[in-house]
């Protein structure tokens, strides 16, 4: 992981158009239509290399439609998704990469760290499915993230053994060590307590800056928006209102704990991720 | 999760469980789970139910009363004894391996894909579990007998066939007993946390590396336990395997068989093999503790009725062969 890509250092949220201009080359674009029953999730994403967005919503936004959209665990109905110039879901031209097949890492909300195994084979498991890597060389490789994530000590333990922060490193450790051109992160901070909150807030701001992949977080706290993104893009009902470059910058990004509270009260089914 | 589901299932249904089995869970559950039940228990549902236990307790009591312990080890040192439990060992494991090889896989289909038919086809996988055994066994020999469906192709073609032989013993005990396998495993599928399977998706893994690294794992323990009943249900299966496979001494006759014989001709041998087949039952029970078998628990029950039937109706159905 290298900080030295020329887009690492942060862009400032008003100049977001050169996020746009750039994500055709190695960053993601993508236009995203969903229906599942009733709801409709329609919103098109770009995040540049080095870039991390925010994308903002209440439950039942349609951010777990987005997101398992991007990580190929659902198939598009319309528009096309872009990653690094490969094109990974287009249904117009019957392209669609399975999400075995697809560079996308994902932290889920909770994790999701198999609790049969180890916290090290758990990282191993990731590097053997995806580069093909042996028992032996994927074990130390998957050592060596964890120690870089600072818990190289914990990597006998199994998950049901970890603390809130320490699963979170892991999980993240395990999404990275697959070699993503693209990091998701499903409510990175929604399964942990206040205090803990802090420090992986902390910790989660001093690395998602160092990656080279463009990073999607998904989130309902404005807050965690507002410190972890470069950018954010606030999905309501599954459209988006308001960007911050945008005209009426206000409401949307106001960091107080009510989040979006604009209109539409439709049910909206799909978000149980 | 799953397994927390499974285990506080399995952990309050153990007092029903406790009663109708014996050399149940030890006493400090029990002690445990007295406290709670100190309520006034009405006599209506006590009243029955220790007729139950009686019932239940009352045969195995009776078979250890009577046992020849004193001839024992004569008795189970014949050659017939040792040939029909080697058989019954024998055949049991190699149905089971069956069953797993591919009622795993059933398993799977049924609780992961979607197609027309599915529930259908669900119901009639699960048939032999309430099927009375020796039905079972006239439809295998329908099917693969040697003027059955297929079974005269194969005799045709290859030579080959299954009835009357120790092959046969195999597949009869197959036939009845991997629904319970299918139906164990099934269960535990379809309540298992499938986001742990996307996630083993996003980190590159094939379905197939999904299924062998993490569904499998995690439903581990209800493997284990549709094994142990389907083994133990092979063990004791009696009307499919004499009606498809006949009772021939060192080939087909298993230990049920032996038993039923032996009752006929010598009861003491035939009181010596139960003992046997109970300590067997016994040692895979105890070393299967409760929480090894969530979810299992209304098949055991149901397993026990269904052996009864077997016998009754094999009763009948001894002669006709």
């Amino acid at each position: 992981m290298s900080t030295a890509h020329p887009e690492a250092t942060p862009t400032s949220p008003g100049t977001a158009s050169a996020g746009t201009a750039s994500a055709g080359g190695d960053g993601l674009d993508a236009r995203m239509i969903v229906r599942r029953g009733a709801f409709v999730l329609d919103v098109e994403v770009r995040v540049a290399q080095g870039e991390v967005v925010a994308v903002l919503g209440r439950s039942g936004a349609g951010k777990s439609t987005l997101l398992r959209a991007l990580a190929g665990l659902l198939p598009l109905d319309a528009g096309r998704i872009t990653l690094a110039g490969e094109v990974l879901d287009d249904p117009r031209e019957r392209r669609f990469t399975a999400c075995e097949d697809r560079p996308v890492g994902v932290v889920f909300q909770d994790y999701l760290l198999f609790p049969h195994l180890r916290a090290r084979d758990n990282v191993a498991f990731g590097l053997r499915a995806r580069l093909g890597q042996g028992r032996r060389q994927s074990r130390a490789d998957a050592e060596s993230w964890l120690t870089r994530f600072g818990v190289g000590d914990l990597a006998d333990r199994r998950p049901g053994a970890l603390s809130g922060g320490q699963a979170q490193r892991v999980a993240l450790a395990r999404a990275l060590a697959t070699r993503p051109r693209l990091l998701l992160l499903d409510e990175p901070l929604s399964a942990l307590d206040t205090s803990t909150r802090t420090e992986v807030r902390a910790f989660l701001r001093t690395v998602l800056p160092t990656l080279s992949a463009p990073v999607l977080i998904v989130t309902h706290d404005p807050i965690d928006a507002e410190v972890l993104a470069d950018r954010t893009i606030a999905l309501v009902d599954g459209h988006e209102i308001t960007s911050p470059s945008a005209s009426s910058s206000g409401p949307a990004l106001s960091p107080d704990q009510t989040p979006v509270s604009t209109p539409a009260p439709t049910p909206a089914p799909a978000d149980g991720f | 999760m799953t397994t927390d589901a499974s285990l506080s299932w399995s952990g309050t249904s153990t007092q029903a469980g406790e009663s109708a089995r014996p050399g149940g869970p030890g006493p400090a559950r029990r002690r445990g789970q007295r406290r709670e039940t100190r309520r006034r228990v009405p006599w209506a549902l006590w009243l029955p139910g220790s007729i139950a236990v009686l019932f239940l307790l009352l045969p195995l009591v009776g078979l250890l009363i009577r046992a020849p312990w004193t001839g024992l080890a004569h008795l189970l040192s014949q050659t017939s004894v040792r040939q029909a439990l080697l058989l019954s060992l024998r055949t049991s494991s190699e149905a089971t391996v069956l069953s797993l090889v591919f009622g795993v896989p059933l398993a799977w289909l049924l609780a992961r894909t979607r197609f027309p038919g599915r529930t259908l086809l669900r119901a009639l996988v699960t048939l032999p579990l309430v099927l009375p055994p020796v039905v079972g066994g006239v439809s295998l020999l329908l099917a693969l007998g040697r003027r059955g469906l297929i079974g005269e192709s194969l005799s045709d073609w290859f030579g080959f066939t299954l009835p009357f032989t120790t092959n046969g013993v195999v597949v009869a005990q197959t036939f009845v007993a991997m629904p319970f396998l299918v139906v164990s495993v099934e269960g535990a599928l379809n309540s298992a946390d499938r986001r742990f399977e996307d996630a083993a998706a996003t980190l590159g893994a094939d379905p197939w590396m999904t299924f062998r690294r993490v569904t499998v794992p995690l439903v581990a323990p209800a493997v284990a336990a549709g094994t142990a009943l389907c083994w133990a249900r092979a063990l004791g299966e009696f009307g499919a395997t004499i009606t498809f496979a006949g009772n021939f001494p060192g080939t087909t006759q298993t230990m049920p068989l032996a038993v039923y014989l032996a009752l006929e001709t010598d009861p003491d041998a035939a009181i010596a093999l139960s003992l046997v087949l109970l300590a067997v039952c016994v040692t895979v029970l105890v070393a299967l503790r409760a929480r090894w078998l969530p979810g299992t628990r209304w098949i055991a029950r149901r397993r026990a009725g269904r052996g009864a039937l077997a016998t009754t109706t094999a009763d009948g159905s001894g002669g006709p062969r």
